[in-house]
């Protein structure tokens, strides 16, 4: 029995929390219907659902989509990688060396109001438009909060634990390996979600402003040449959809596996741009 | 009445020197670096322009010899004015939508959802929507802008409102006050260094997303649409105080005017954000 | 303590002790959250300018019962009566100070003060006249601009204190007003609370965990039983006020609570033990 409330209690939440959106849905439906919404700008969710189905290649057209989607999830991913090779090692020197940071700092504070789509222009000069330029935004876009979340987690570490192990007579390796690398673990991987989240989100700009044939951000600017104004909101509705699998299934697993494991707790989260 | 405040310690630490110096230094030695590489040859003084060619390309931009006159003044005020009709919006929008969310049952069951289904959505892939409905207009980019300050306004107000014990209520409760008197004395001003914290992130998403939306959408001016311009023109000097412009007008929004709110309310009052 | 002879001196305390009215009276009061019974059958009679202390093991439910007779919490049976009509809400009759002292962090101490006064509509010069008086008496002068966040918490307590009482109550709740302070500030503030009392002539429920403090203030003690909490003893300490902590007969008095008070715990334990 109790199982069974269980079930039908998280049902009743599902429920509750679709309820809203489904009527926002409902009532943008009937104001396309009704005429109040013109379609041209602002297409019914049936329409947007249909064209979906169609980029999807349910319909037996080429499914088109699919190659956007890989498209941008392969520079996003490639980005994130280069931010991680780049900002854990910066970020361990930085959060080590307490005189580094304080002269690095006035460098960093400089880069931070800046999106990582400003650099665009220069990139657009010296590379031309393309997967390069785009790979290079979301690397800045995605390293500062690397960088920033690896310098906390090994600062929070803090002394004394480094003074155990070197009081064992552990060398600066094991200080390394035995301290500071599991201690700022769960900074690590709220860093790395959070570097994925600003990758991805970065991603869409870059892509309007450098893609030459493909990805989500193209297949979304492109579509508003044609007044393809479906295909725009199914490409929206893409990134905000692969955007929270990542969040959620991809760190939201590795959250649960490491963090919430060894601390019982909930990690930082959130992160947007 | 006497108001005696000569007890009441007051922290106020001269500026150690090295906090003056350092920046002073590392910028100095990098732009130095670079100035030379430049005029050296070792890298391409064409798309690495020494930092006084820059320099001095900002001075003339920012005089009545620019192209056009003034113009990057122009870009700072146009991207300002931008800024602060959209977080302004968000400010009052944001701020009523989180009070909703605190305080009522149907404002938590109606807006909860629907933010978080709106929040996954990457702030400028409504750039392209927003072009076909308000076309290049300015209502574009700071419909972005508010886009980009709200959720962190939102999500701010509501943390400010949970974080309120119930005996801040029962206090006002039992000094008989009404519920409109319970939100002007203890819900507003409570929330308030909440508010502000979500305004200093909301505001650093925002100039970000700004510039990116000017880039996008922008017809004329703002320092966005200033560095894609002169990227058709091949103008490295403009790019690159552009994007130092960009650098440190952010620096001094975000430690300057929220800096001088947070003095003014969040250290004055003592009290800590937990976020 | 120039403040105690000119309390000491006000005819007001002496006519204390002609027969009084009662103030609250309890009618077999009880409240239960869900399944969890925090109070049961509590009945008793509070006279005008009684000091009655309430004393319990922790978490018998002693705050729950003050928190009733403010009007915060409702009772699930029974009858809670202020001057015989029942309690159905908060209200500037009945002041509260709280463990926390709940001090509103953007309010000058002033400020904190004359809030009741402004939210019963009083104009600012009048309502500064009324906590004028508190102030002076809580010993709070020079401190009137002052943050709450500079203040120790013996001071942050005076504020709660002159606070409530600013919003002219018949009747203080204290919920454990000692509980966050160390123990010089904690004598001190007993001390100059014995002392408001005389002066301010009000009926005062105190809730606390310290037979110290209860013996020492109240005219009687009310001792409750582990839960479900109903009270097991009525301790009336017959001595004049104010009263020498090292006073013989105190001690008689103070031996007298604490052994009934552990019988209580013991049997609670044995309770527990036994299930």
């Amino acid at each position: 029995m109790p199982i069974g409330f269980q079930i039908l209690d998280r049902a009743l939440r599902v429920i509750r929390f679709l309820l809203p959106i489904l009527g926002l849905l409902l009532v943008w439906e009937l104001a396309v219907r009704t005429g109040l919404a013109q379609a041209g700008i602002l297409p019914a969710p049936s329409t947007i659902l249909a064209r979906a189905v169609e980029l999807l290649g349910l319909t037996g057209e080429r499914a088109v989509l699919f190659g956007h989607i890989l498209a941008s999830l392969r520079r996003a991913l490639i980005a994130f990688a280069l931010a991680v090779a780049v900002g854990v090692p910066l970020g361990f020197l930085l959060g080590l060396s307490e005189e580094a940071q304080l002269w690095v700092s006035p460098i960093l504070s400089l880069m931070l109001p800046l999106p990582a789509v400003a650099w665009t222009p220069i990139l657009l000069v010296l590379f031309g438009p393309g997967d390069l330029t785009i790979v290079i935004v979301c690397f800045l876009g995605a390293v500062f909060p690397v960088l920033y979340s690896t310098m906390q987690g090994v600062r929070a570490c803090g002394r004394q634990p480094v003074w155990v192990v070197r009081s064992m007579g552990g060398s600066g390796l094991d200080v390394l390996r035995r301290v500071l690398i599991p201690s700022s673990l769960p900074a690590l991987i709220t860093g790395f979600k959070l570097g994925m989240a600003h990758s991805w989100r970065t991603l869409v700009a870059a892509e309007m402003l450098a893609a030459l044939t493909s990805g989500l951000g193209y297949m979304i600017f492109a579509a508003r040449s044609y007044m393809d104004v479906s295909t725009m909101f199914v490409g929206v509705v893409c990134l905000a959809a692969i955007g929270m699998l990542i969040e959620h299934v991809l760190f939201g697993t590795l959250e649960h596996a490491t963090i919430h494991r060894w601390y019982a707790r909930d990690a930082q989260t959130g992160g947007r741009q | 009445m006497t108001l005696d405040t000569a007890e009441i310690p007051r922290r106020r630490l001269p500026l150690p020197p090295m906090k003056l110096i350092r920046p002073v230094v590392s910028l100095g030695v990098l732009f130095g670096l670079w100035e030379i590489a430049a005029r050296t040859g070792a890298i391409s003084a064409f798309l690495f322009p020494p930092p006084s060619a820059i320099f001095a390309a900002l001075w003339i931009s920012a005089g009545p010899n620019g192209d056009p006159p003034y113009g990057i003044l122009l870009d700072i005020a146009l991207s300002l004015y931008r800024l602060l009709a959209g977080v302004g919006l968000a400010l009052v929008l944001g701020t009523i939508i989180g009070l909703a969310i605190g305080l009522t049952g149907w404002g938590r069951a109606v807006f909860k959802p629907i933010i978080s289904a709106l929040m996954p959505i990457p702030t400028l892939a409504w750039t392209p929507v927003l072009l076909l409905v308000f076309g290049i207009d300015n209502r574009t980019t700071i419909t972005v802008v508010f886009i980009a300050a709200s959720f962190e306004i939102i999500y701010n107000v509501v943390t400010g409102i949970e974080m309120m014990t119930r005996k801040v209520y029962w206090v006002a409760a039992s000094m008989g006050a009404s519920r409109l008197q319970t939100l002007r004395y203890v819900v507003l001003p409570g929330i308030l260094p909440y508010l502000i914290t979500g305004l200093k992130l909301g505001v650093g998403y925002a100039w970000r997303a700004l510039i990116a939306a000017e880039m996008l959408a922008a017809s004329s001016h703002g320092l966005g649409f200033m560095i894609y311009d002169a990227q058709e023109y091949m103008d490295m000097k403009s790019i690159y105080g552009g994007i130092l412009t960009i650098s440190v007008m952010g620096l001094l929004i975000e430690r300057g005017v929220i800096g001088a709110l947070e003095k003014r309310t969040i250290e004055k009052w003592g009290v800590n954000v937990e976020r | 303590m120039s403040n105690v002879e000119k309390i000491l001196s006000d005819p007001v305390g002496e006519t204390a002790t002609l027969a009084p009215k009662p103030k609250i009276t309890a009618e077999g009061a009880g409240i239960r959250f869900g399944s969890i019974v925090a109070v049961e059958d509590f009945t008793t009679v509070i006279r005008e300018r009684e000091f009655v202390s309430i004393i319990g093991p922790s978490g018998c439910g002693k705050s729950t019962l003050l928190y009733a007779i403010a009007g915060f919490l409702k009772t699930t049976s029974g009858v809670l009566k202020v001057d015989g009509k029942p309690i159905v809400k908060p209200g500037p009759d009945r002041g509260i100070v709280f463990q926390e002292f709940v001090l509103f962090p953007w309010r000058t101490v002033l400020r904190n003060i004359t809030l009741g006064p402004e939210i019963a509509g009083l104009p600012r010069a009048e309502a500064e006249e009324r906590a004028r008086k508190w102030i002076r008496l809580t010993g709070l002068g020079g401190f009137e601009n002052a943050y709450p966040a500079t203040l120790s918490g013996g001071m942050k307590q005076r504020v709660a204190i002159a606070r409530a009482l600013t919003c002219e109550p018949d009747i203080l709740l204290l919920d454990e007003p000692f509980g966050a302070l160390d123990v010089q500030t904690k004598n001190y503030v007993m001390k100059d609370l014995q002392d408001l009392w005389i002066a301010a002539s009000k009926t005062i429920l105190m809730v606390t965990h310290s037979v110290q403090e209860a013996t020492l203030m109240a005219d009687r003690v009310l001792i409750l039983g582990a839960r479900p909490s109903r009270i097991v003893a009525d301790v009336r300490i017959d001595l004049p006020h104010p009263r020498d902590p090292l006073d013989q007969r105190l001690g008689r008095y103070r031996q007298e609570v604490t052994e009934i008070l552990s019988a209580e715990v013991d049997r609670a334990m044995k309770g527990e033990r036994g299930q």
